[in-house]
C-alpha cells in the first residue's frame, strides 16, 4: 500500500476554515507509569520499514538516518515560509519537548526541507533555534530529497501565488504529518499537524518504553 | 560591540538581498541566544519580561547599526503595489499575524513567542520602518518571525510594510507615546 495514498495533501489555504482540535476523543488511559495503552495518532501498521538516508543538517554535518537507531525520531516535511501547518507544527514539537521533559533527551526532531531553494542551511538553522534548540533541520541535493520525499510518500508541489506577478512569491504544498519511527527504524505511527502535543508526547512515551 | 560587526550590518541593509547570515551577527550581540533566554522562562510574566528585554535589546542594536539611516522613510509605495502587499500580507503572513495585524489566531497563540498585536500603534511605532524592514528581510532571531528575503524581494516586502501601516488604529489624541 502506497503511504502516499494514506496521508492527505495538506492545503496551506485550508487552515483557516479547520479548528484545532485532537484526532481522537478520549484518549486511553495511561497505565500506572503514565504509559499509555495505545496509540493516539494513527498506527502504521502495514506501513513500509523507515528507509534510510542520509541528508545534511543545518550545520553542514551529514545526518544519517541509521546511525539514530536506538531511540525514536519523529519526522516532518515542510518549508521555512510556510504559512500554516509546519509553523504549527514546530510548536507543537517544541511543547512536545517540554512535555518529555528528560526523557526527551533522546529523541530526535529532524525537520526536511521540501523547498531547498529558499531554506539554506542558515535560514534552516535560525528559524529553527526559535522553536527547539535541539531540532535538525535538513537539507540535499534534489536527488537526494526527491529520494527520501519518494521513500516516505511526501508529496510536494509549488504553487505560484499569482503566475503572472513572480514578486508575489510562491507557496509549496506538501504532505503535512508527522511521522513517528521507533528506535528500530520502523515507521509506526503518523499525527496530523493539528494533533495535540500531548498526544505527540504520549506516543513518543510509548515508544521510549519498548 | 565590535566595530566590524556593525559595519557587516550596516552593509547588510543596503544589500539585504545579497548578504545572508547577518542576522547571526546581530543575534549574537542582541542579548545572545533569545530562543533559550525565552524559552527557558517559566511563567507567562517572565517570558513577557524576556521578551519585552529581547525587543529592546534588538532596537539598540539596530539603531547603532543603521545610524542616521533608522529613521528615515520607506520608498513610496503607490496604489496598485499597495494592493500587492496586501495580497502578500494574506497569503504569507495572516496565519501568523490575522488579517487585522492583532495576532491572536490559533496558530499566534501555539507559537513559541506570540507575534502580538502589530495595530496597536504603540508596537507599530516601537520599530523605525526602515527598522521593520531589516527585520522582515533578516528575521527576528530566536522567535518564528523568519525572514523573507529568500521569498519575496526588498519592493514587495516594502509593499506589505505599506500595507501594515494601514491596519494600525488611530492613537486616541493626547496618548502618543513619543520614544526614541
Ligand atoms: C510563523 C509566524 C509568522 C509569520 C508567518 C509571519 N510573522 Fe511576522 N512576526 C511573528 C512573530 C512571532 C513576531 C514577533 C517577533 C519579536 O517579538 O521579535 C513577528 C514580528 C513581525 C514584525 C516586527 C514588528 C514587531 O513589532 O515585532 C514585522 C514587521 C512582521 N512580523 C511582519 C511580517 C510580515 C510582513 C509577514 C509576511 C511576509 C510575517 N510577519 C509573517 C510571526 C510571524
Amino acid at each position: 500500500m502506497n503511504l502516499a495514498e494514506r496521508i492527505v495533501l495538506g492545503c496551506w489555504a485550508g487552515w483557516a476554515a479547520v479548528g484545532c482540535g485532537s484526532e481522537t476523543d478520549g484518549p486511553p488511559p495511561p497505565d500506572a507509569a503514565g504509559i499509555p495503552a495505545a496509540f493516539r495518532g494513527r498506527e502504521l501498521f502495514d506501513a513500509p520499514p523507515g528507509a534510510d538516508f542520509t541528508l545534511t543538517d543545518q550545520h553542514g554535518e551529514p545526518f544519517c538516518l541509521a546511525d539514530r537507531r536506538g531511540a525514536p525520531l519523529l519526522l516532518f516535511f515542510g518549508f521555512v515560509h510556510c504559512p500554516q501547518a509546519c509553523p504549527a507544527t514546530l510548536s507543537g514539537w517544541s511543547r512536545v519537548r517540554s512535555l518529555l521533559g528528560e526523557r526527551g533527551e533522546r529523541v530526535c526532531f529532524a525537520f526536511v526541507t521540501v523547498d531547498p531553494r529558499r531554506d539554506t542551511p542558515e535560514r534552516l538553522a535560525r528559524h529553527l533555534e526559535a522553536f527547539g534548540v535541539s531540532f535538525l533541520g535538513l537539507t540535499g541535493s534534489d536527488a537526494e530529497l526527491e529520494a527520501v520525499y519518494d521513500a516516505y510518500g511526501i508529496r510536494h508541489e509549488r504553487v505560484d501565488v499569482d503566475p503572472d506577478d513572480q514578486s508575489l512569491g510562491y507557496v509549496i504544498d506538501h504532505t503535512t504529518r508527522t511521522l513517528l519511527i521507533d528506535a528500530r527504524g520502523r515507521l509506526r505511527v503518523e499525527h496530523d499537524f493539528r494533533a495535540r502535543p500531548e498526544d505527540i508526547a504520549a506516543d513518543l512515551l510509548r515508544l521510549l518504553a519498548e | 560591540m565590535e566595530e566590524a560587526g556593525v559595519r557587516a550590518i550596516l552593509g547588510a541593509m543596503f544589500r539585504p538581498w545579497i548578504c545572508s547570515g547577518w542576522a547571526l551577527v546581530l543575534g549574537a550581540c542582541g542579548g545572545g541566544d533569545g530562543s533559550a533566554a525565552v524559552s527557558r522562562a517559566d511563567g507567562p510574566a517572565e517570558r513577557a519580561g524576556a521578551n519585552a528585554e529581547r525587543r529592546s535589546s534588538l532596537r539598540d542594536d539596530l539603531r547603532r547599526a543603521l545610524g542616521g539611516s533608522y529613521d528615515e522613510p520607506l520608498a513610496f509605495v503607490d496604489e496598485h503595489l499597495l494592493a500587492r502587499g496586501e495580497r502578500a500580507w494574506e497569503l504569507h503572513c495572516s496565519a501568523c499575524h490575522g488579517l487585522s495585524g492583532r495576532g491572536g489566531t490559533t496558530l499566534a497563540r501555539a507559537l513559541p513567542v506570540e507575534p502580538g498585536d502589530l495595530a496597536d500603534p504603540r508596537r507599530a511605532s516601537f520599530f523605525s520602518e526602515r527598522a521593520k524592514l531589516w527585520i522582515l528581510a533578516e528575521g527576528s532571531a530566536g522567535t518564528p518571525m523568519t525572514g523573507w528575503k529568500e521569498a519575496l524581494d526588498e519592493r514587495m516586502l516594502i509593499a506589505v510594510l505599506a500595507h501594515m501601516r494601514t491596519l494600525v488604529r488611530p492613537t486616541p489624541a493626547g496618548t502618543e507615546e513619543v520614544g526614541r
